[in-house]
């Protein structure tokens, strides 16, 4: 077991992990609880990782997040749907609208909009990490987009997403 | 108006907001990984071992051979003035004797070194002569750290005592590890002896559903096999099919190969529900591929009335077990499932949202519910007359902290912090406390900068059924 990298990995790049599931979950707690729980998966695996270590932790968090909807691990009883905890809200309002209405979407969606507009993947890396095909990426993508431009918490400040 | 630049300002802007988070800089994550770690790897053993059904013995040219003496049929053994069993039966498998050690008399110590094992094991404490004082059992050779009269062990050192004159304990799981146990006697009389007796897993199959090296015991506590089945080695799919109700499922699947990424599917036919796992996690026990996956998935209100089929197959593991695609004809040609479903009859006590069963299984022993406290700092819990194990229910969104119990005998055992931040009902169990005494519980926070989180809401105290 690589745990010498392991742990130099967790030390290095955790941070930068933490910040992705933050988006993913909006909570910081959960955030640290999902970034915790795919480092926990990845390291039964870490000495025989083909490629980036990093890209399969984030691998596992997406998916982990993704599939959170129930889950029992030493007797944790997880509810349907995480709960969603307002931020502490940037300086520009238009900003807090749109983390607001970011926080309306599907996980799928916010899952792709994390990727591609927060860790910059291409949607080629973001179909692969999520498993999907790129066409999906694109659908989903825009299907968030249109979802974005009627949500309540743009429209009402008369925000457009384009 | 808004652009893909203010998107992606709005996100970076959020994220940066982690920075400002109280405490965000002190969270001890390394800390926090290793118990967690520690904990999923003691999950899998006691999966392996008995805490969940199925069990891989050996498989060909994947496991080591399993050589160990068959002493069933040796002669009696006598250890520390008590006569033990050849065999015991732990969580529906069998155990056979492999090797025993006994202290000189007088003497203040006890030390076997077991190596490293391809079978789950187990080891029982014998005593006798310990007048007033009392007998540990600790995992390792270090002396717990002693001062100003008071004895501090740490979660994973400890692992049984005896508080009585004479006795026979019940047995205790071991890690499978190269281990060193170590007996150490505390105030006992001039003419103690301290045994131990290490049990390892019989080849011999439980009663119930087996096939070459997997089996599924009928019963495992109290919980009772309600079908499964193990298939033929490269059969890429397994299904069981039974009748509800089932109040109280706990699903086992299993699945092994040496071909990486393959992900073990659990669905049920017309329904959207699923779990699973990677089938080709190394197995801490078994230094192999094995992917256990225990309980997961099971929808929380149980199965209804009516038939319903499970089937776990296995996939190729893309990324996300929705997209996985099934293997082809001929691949993973060493691919082993089995998949198998117990109900828990147990009656179960709701504690600040969360089912509990008021008799469970854990180390190899059966609990049964005594009493559910409120908790508060300085909780009084006596286990003068024997061990007794906690169930700690969490309250609220988060729940952070360091459990530690101070003994009336200044013993003070530590725990393993434990966070859980799921957002819904939650709760741990399993931290034993030794007998002898009666404990003051406390607890401290972990984590300063879960500012949200709150503790413990009750406590739930089990003892030893029989």
């Amino acid at each position: 077991m690589g745990d010498v990298g392991f742990d130099e990995f967790v030390g290095a790049r955790s941070g930068a992990l933490l910040r992705t599931a933050y988006l993913l979950t909006r909570d910081h707690a959960l955030a640290e609880d999902l970034l915790q729980t795919a480092l926990t998966k990845a390291w039964f695996s870490w000495s025989r990782v083909d490629g980036s270590h990093e890209a399969y932790v984030r691998k596992i968090m997406v998916n982990t997040y993704s599939s959170w909807w129930r889950r029992k691990w030493n007797g944790e009883h997880a509810t349907d749907e995480l709960p969603e905890q307002p931020a502490q809200a940037p300086d520009q309002e238009g900003a807090a609208d749109l983390w607001t209405a970011l926080g309306n979407l599907p996980r799928r969606m916010r899952a792709v909009i994390v990727l591609r507009y927060f860790d910059d993947l291409t949607e080629t890396e973001t179909a692969a990490l999520l498993g999907i095909s790129v066409g999906t990426v694109k659908s989903q993508t825009a299907k968030a987009f249109a979802k974005l431009r009627i949500d309540p918490a743009l429209a009402t400040s008369g925000e457009v997403l384009r | 108006m808004t652009s893909i630049d203010d998107l992606r300002a709005s996100l970076t802007a959020h994220a940066d907001t982690l920075d400002a988070e109280p405490g965000a800089s002190r969270v001890d994550r390394q800390a926090a990984l290793r118990a967690r770690i520690r904990r999923a790897r003691n999950q899998r053993r006691a999966a392996i071992a008995g805490g969940t059904a199925a069990v891989v013995l050996a498989v060909g040219g994947v496991y080591a051979a399993i050589s160990a003496p068959d002493t069933r049929h040796s002669s009696t053994p006598e250890i520390a003035g008590h006569t033990l069993e050849r065999a015991l039966s732990i969580d529906g498998f069998e155990y056979d004797l492999d090797q025993t050690a006994q202290s000189s008399p007088g003497s203040h110590q006890l030390t076997l070194t077991l190596p490293a094992s391809h079978r789950d094991r187990y080891v029982r404490l014998v005593g006798t002569g310990i007048g007033q004082g009392d007998a540990t059992l600790l995992q390792g050779t270090d002396a717990p750290r002693t001062a100003n009269g008071v004895t501090t062990y740490d979660s994973g050192s400890f692992l049984d005592r005896i508080a009585t004159d004479s006795a026979v304990d019940a047995p205790v799981s071991v890690p499978a590890d190269k281990t060193t146990l170590t007996v150490r006697l505390r105030d006992a009389s001039s003419t103690a002896v301290v045994g131990l007796a290490v049990y390892d897993q019989s080849t011999v199959m439980p009663a119930g559903v087996s096939a070459g090296d997997m089996a599924f015991p009928q019963t495992v506590g109290d919980e009772r096999l309600v079908a499964a089945t193990i298939g033929k080695v490269g059969e890429r799919s397994v299904s069981i099919t039974f009748q509800g109700p089932v109040r109280h499922p706990d699903l086992e699947s299993l699945c092994t190969s040496v071909t990486k990424h393959i992900f073990g599917h659990v669905t049920e036919t017309g329904t959207k529900g699923w779990s699973g796992g990677d089938c080709s996690e190394p197995d801490p026990v078994f230094d192999t591929n094995l992917g256990v996956f225990h309980g997961e998935g099971v929808p929380d209100a149980g199965y209804g009335p009516g038939t319903h089929t499970l089937t776990l197959t296995a996939m190729h593991h893309t990324s996300h077990i929705r997209t996985d695609s099934p293997l082809a004809e001929g691949e993973a040609a060493d691919l082993r499932l089995a998949l198998g479903l117990y109900d828990d009859p147990s009656p179960v006590r709701k504690v600040d949202g969360m089912e509990w069963s008021e008799r469970m299984l854990d180390g190899g022993r059966l609990w049964q519910l005594d009493e559910v406290r409120p908790y508060r700092e300085g909780l009084r819990v006596d286990a003068t007359e024997g061990t007794v194990m906690l169930g700690l229910s969490h309250t609220g969104k988060t729940s952070d902290y360091c459990l530690s119990a101070t003994g009336d005998n200044g013993d003070v055992l530590t725990f393993d912090c434990d966070s859980s931040n799921v957002g819904g009902a939650s709760g741990s169990w399993g931290q034993t406390l030794l007998p002898g005494t009666t404990y003051s519980l406390r607890t401290s926070r972990w984590d300063d900068g879960h500012a949200a989180g709150t503790g413990l809401g009750h406590v739930l105290v089990y003892r030893p059924v029989g």
